[in-house]
């Protein structure tokens, strides 16, 4: 199917939890409800005319407003990809699992919790993966603040000088 | 009667399994293997995090540092990523030295990575060779861009310089010399007994497996899917070359085993060897680079590029605010998906085959870690 | 009083028969076992941890040692100057006296079995009368001891490569001990000295050519020793690449020199026993009656040529084969090995009884 195709098939499946959907563009995706991901994602992987058995990526992203998770789905069968992207807030970033559909999303979702505070409900088994197990804070959020000593390891950024700083 | 006691072991993070540093601790009821869970992050340096800070010319650089054995693909799919952004077009010229590269950076991987099986095995002298033959690549790129490693060749809008002079001569003798080298390798490892009695049904991955944890590339062609890059989504002209992609099917094993991992990696040599050789025959002329503004702003959107790297499919998502700066670069890396299938392929296997395992998975830690 | 001092160690008599004045009988056995030691074990071994690595070195594209004296023929010397004076840091297990002792109980194991292989006529420390089982036995007891140090290291790659080194001494005595059947058949005895005499000079008056399945034997005996001396293709008891050293990784100074020593001590005793029982051993097949006492040179030339030869073949393997997994190496043994050695003693036997019904049979 066309990206268009697919983007209007889950518009007309999930009215109320698509939010905006565009299909055109460098990245066309849908944007939907934190509540709406399992039914869409289900709908995705279970769908004849879909079956996206390939989780390409899953990438977590703060805006600054708000918290995106942006999973992009590929399928083996129709060589077909979608991108679905998820609205949640920034303070109690929840979203549930899709572990249970790909094992692929497991190690993605390790990462981008740990990365950006995101909770993953139903997660098999949270834990840190990259970031040491006592790290404090999450680095990719944008309001995240560089510790200046770890175990007694100091580490001060030098100010930023006036002729070093780019235009 | 006391209960069975189960023996804990840290393969890693300094174990010359992966090629980087990597911890899998496993779990071991005297040879068997009965879990394995790998601890990762020794390698984590926040590329991603660094890109926010980084115009978006001054972070190609740090792509390098991604995966270090294939730099110009990581290279390549960030400038892939940010040209569709800006919609910038590429000169011909630049996207045919840029498969050129790629191929050659490819051969480059795979070699080091049959040198890095083999010697897992003992068989530490096909190591040297292997390195003898990437000595020559290495050469042939400090010819090209005059580093040997982290290459940061390919820029956003073509190539950091024109193909110097020699450099095609000298590639056409490259490609005359390794061609006998790699019957070499057959008759060293392909074809010895021993090897393949090492490497036969062992970490064997289903195409099922593959798809259900995201792997790609070698182990995922060795399952006996068709999927690569360079035929699904062509990119830099590939779909104007004339090559094969091999797939494993279980020659001395079953399909998806460590030898068909081996052996595909082998053939995608051999296809390179030709991708290369089409690409040194039909060199467009013309301009290497589209000179970008001396500030390059990426608009305000955002895009997603996907090249075949030697591991698998590479990704670059970049999404722009319209700054100078990125908002936010992430990598789709092809050694991270692994990590999901560790659970299962470490599971009632001998020690011995841990090593042989994950060297045929091709894992790369900077690029899991990133 | 020589007579006597021949049986007990023939070296010693030999020694004593080249001095003028009359030497006590324990004084002729210290200059003996100094000569044999370091003239025939200790120099050898140097020298061939130092061809193997530059064959090695050779087989990789590489240069190898060459700093030390030219081509760098004196880099083992240096190398001993150097461990001599290196920290012995270790774990804490170097409190064990089975951890710290381990390794020097296998080189004397070594050492003992060396002592037994007449190396040219009348020219053994000691001549005891079951030779080959005192050979197999110090095989066997240098691993245990490799065992007990390397299980007393009590780190666990340590602890498993012990397992690996007791499931090695499953996989390799048996071949050896069958394959040792036909030299001892076509000899009538155990006796190193003995199976010497029984063959001759030639290659085709050697036990290994005597009948087909004696090459048979030979290749199984071969195969055996290999796995004894656990360098690669049999290294999995220290393989770096799966298990990152085993038990040699808890070694350092001097210590991990001997075991070091302990592989080439090994590699000789292996060569050296192959030679023995199955390939003439000392024979020259040239009369020598005319050199006198010289003749022992000569022999010992020739012994240590065929030895040469092996040990050549052994380093080409080491360096371009790919290691067996535990489970193919304990195939290999049982599966492989020990019904081709059964077969081999089986024929050899019917050959023998066949022969000498006929007359004939002996190899001389």
């Amino acid at each position: 199917m066309e990206t268009r195709e697919l983007v209007h098939r889950i518009e007309q499946t999930f009215k109320e939890g698509v939010i905006s959907a565009s299909d055109e563009g460098l990245f066309p995706n849908v944007l939907i409800q934190a509540e709406a991901l399992k039914p869409v994602i289900s709908f995705c992987v279970h769908d004849s005319l879909m079956r996206f058995d390939f989780l390409e990526c899953l990438s977590g992203m703060d805006t600054g407003e708000e918290m995106i998770v942006i999973y992009q789905l590929y399928s083996t069968a129709f060589s077909h990809r979608l991108n679905v992207k998820v609205s949640i807030g920034r303070h109690s970033a929840k979203v549930s699992s899709v572990t249970g559909f790909w094992r692929a999303a497991a190690a993605y979702e390790l990462e981008a919790a740990e990365m950006f505070g995101i909770t993953f409900e139903g997660h098999p088994a949270p834990r840190h993966l990259l970031l040491p197990d006592d790290w404090q804070g999450h680095p990719l959020r944008k309001d995240y603040v560089f510790p200046e000593e770890y175990h007694d390891i100091e580490h001060r950024r030098p100010p930023l000088r006036k002729e070093h700083a780019r235009p | 009667m006391n209960e069975p006691q189960t023996l804990t072991f840290n393969v890693g993070p300094h174990h010359s399994a992966a090629i980087g540093p990597f911890r899998i601790k496993v779990e071991t009821d005297g040879e068997m293997v009965l879990a394995g869970e790998p601890d990762v992050g020794y390698l984590h340096r926040g590329i991603e995090k660094v890109a926010e800070r980084m115009s978006w010319t001054g972070f190609m650089p740090y792509t390098d540092r991604v995966d270090y054995l294939s730099a110009i693909h990581c290279n390549l799919a960030y400038a892939l990523a940010v040209e569709s952004l800006a919609g910038i077009a590429v000169p011909p010229r630049a996207s045919c030295i840029r498969v050129l590269a790629g191929e050659l950076n490819r051969i480059g991987s795979h070699l080091l990575s049959l040198g890095h099986l083999a010697q897992q095995l003992g068989a530490g002298t096909a190591l040297l060779y292997s390195l003898r033959d990437r000595e020559k690549i290495n050469n042939l790129f400090e010819m090209l861009c005059g580093a040997r490693l982290t290459y940061s060749y390919v820029r956003i809008g073509g190539v950091a310089a024109d193909v110097t002079e020699g450099f095609i001569e000298k590639t056409y003798e490259f490609l005359e010399y390794l061609l006998p080298k790699l019957k070499e390798y057959h008759d060293l490892l392909s074809n010895n007994r021993i090897f393949m009695g090492r490497l036969a049904n062992v970490g064997i991955v289903t195409q099922a497996m593959a798809v259900d944890c995201g792997l790609t590339g070698p182990t995922l062609r060795a399952a006996g899917m068709k999927f690569d890059v360079r035929k699904n989504a062509a990119y830099c002209g590939y779909q104007k070359f004339d090559f094969n992609v091999p797939t494993g099917n279980g020659e001395v094993g079953s399909v998806g085993d460590a030898f068909d991992r081996y052996i595909v990696r082998m053939r995608e040599i051999d296809q390179a060897v030709s991708i290369i050789k089409q690409a040194l025959d039909a060199l467009p002329e013309g301009a290497f680079s589209t000179p970008l503004p001396r500030l390059f702003k990426a608009p305000k959107g955002e895009a997603y590029a996907a090249v075949e790297s030697p591991r698998g499919l590479f990704g670059v998502y970049v999404c722009s605010s319209g700054e100078k700066n990125p908002e936010r670069v992430r990598f789709r890396t092809p050694s991270f998906p692994v990590l999901n299938l560790f659970p299962d392929i470490l599971k009632n296997v001998p020690v011995s085959d841990v090593a042989t395992i994950i060297g045929s998975l091709d894992i790369m830690v900077s690029e899991v870690d990133r | 009083m020589n007579a006597e001092l021949s049986t007990i160690s023939p070296m010693a008599a030999y020694v004593g028969s080249f001095m003028e004045t009359a030497m006590p009988a324990w004084g002729l056995i210290l200059v003996a076992t100094t000569i044999h030691w370091f003239c025939l074990v200790v120099a050898p071994v140097m020298l061939m941890a130092y061809l193997d690595r530059k064959l090695g070195a050779d087989i990789q594209m590489r240069i190898g040692p060459n700093r030390v004296s030219s081509y760098g023929v004196f880099q083992s010397a240096a190398d001993t100057i150097k461990l001599f004076f290196k920290e012995d840091s270790g774990p804490e297990a170097q409190e064990s006296w089975l951890f710290r002792w381990g390794t020097v109980a296998a080189i004397v194991c070594v050492f003992l079995a060396l002592g037994t292989i007449p190396m040219a006529e009348a020219w053994a420390l000691s001549n005891p009368d079951s030779g080959i089982v005192m050979v197999l036995a110090a095989l066997c007891f240098s691993n245990l001891c490799v065992f007990w140090a390397a299980y007393s290291a009590r780190s666990q790659w340590s602890v498993l490569s012990s397992f690996r080194v007791l499931a090695m001494v499953t996989a390799y005595v048996v071949p050896i001990a069958i394959a040792l059947v036909p030299p001892v058949l076509i000899a009538g005895s155990p006796n190193l000295e003995n199976i010497v005499r029984a063959q001759g000079g030639m290659p085709w008056k050697w036990a290994m050519f005597h009948n087909p399945a004696t090459l048979l034997s030979w290749a199984t005996m071969f195969l055996g020793l290999q796995i004894w001396q656990g360098r690669a293709p049999f290294d999995h008891s220290h393989a770096p690449g799966e298990i990152a050293g085993g038990y040699t990784a808890e070694y350092s100074g001097l210590r991990s020199g001997l075991l070091t020593f302990l592989e080439y001590a090994s590699l000789l005793l292996g060569c050296a026993f192959i030679v023995t029982v199955y390939m003439g051993g000392w024979q020259t097949g040239i009369n020598l009656e005319s050199t006198g006492r010289a003749a022992n040179i000569f022999e010992l030339i020739f012994f240590w040529l065929k030895i040469s030869g092996l040990v050549f073949v052994s380093i080409w393997i080491r360096w371009s084969l790919p290691g067996l997994r535990i489970d193919q190496i304990v195939n290999l043994s049982w599966r492989i090995l020990v019904p081709i050695g059964l077969f081999a003693s089986a024929v050899t036997a019917v050959w023998l009884v066949v022969a000498r019904a006929r007359g004939g049979g002996d190899i001389l």
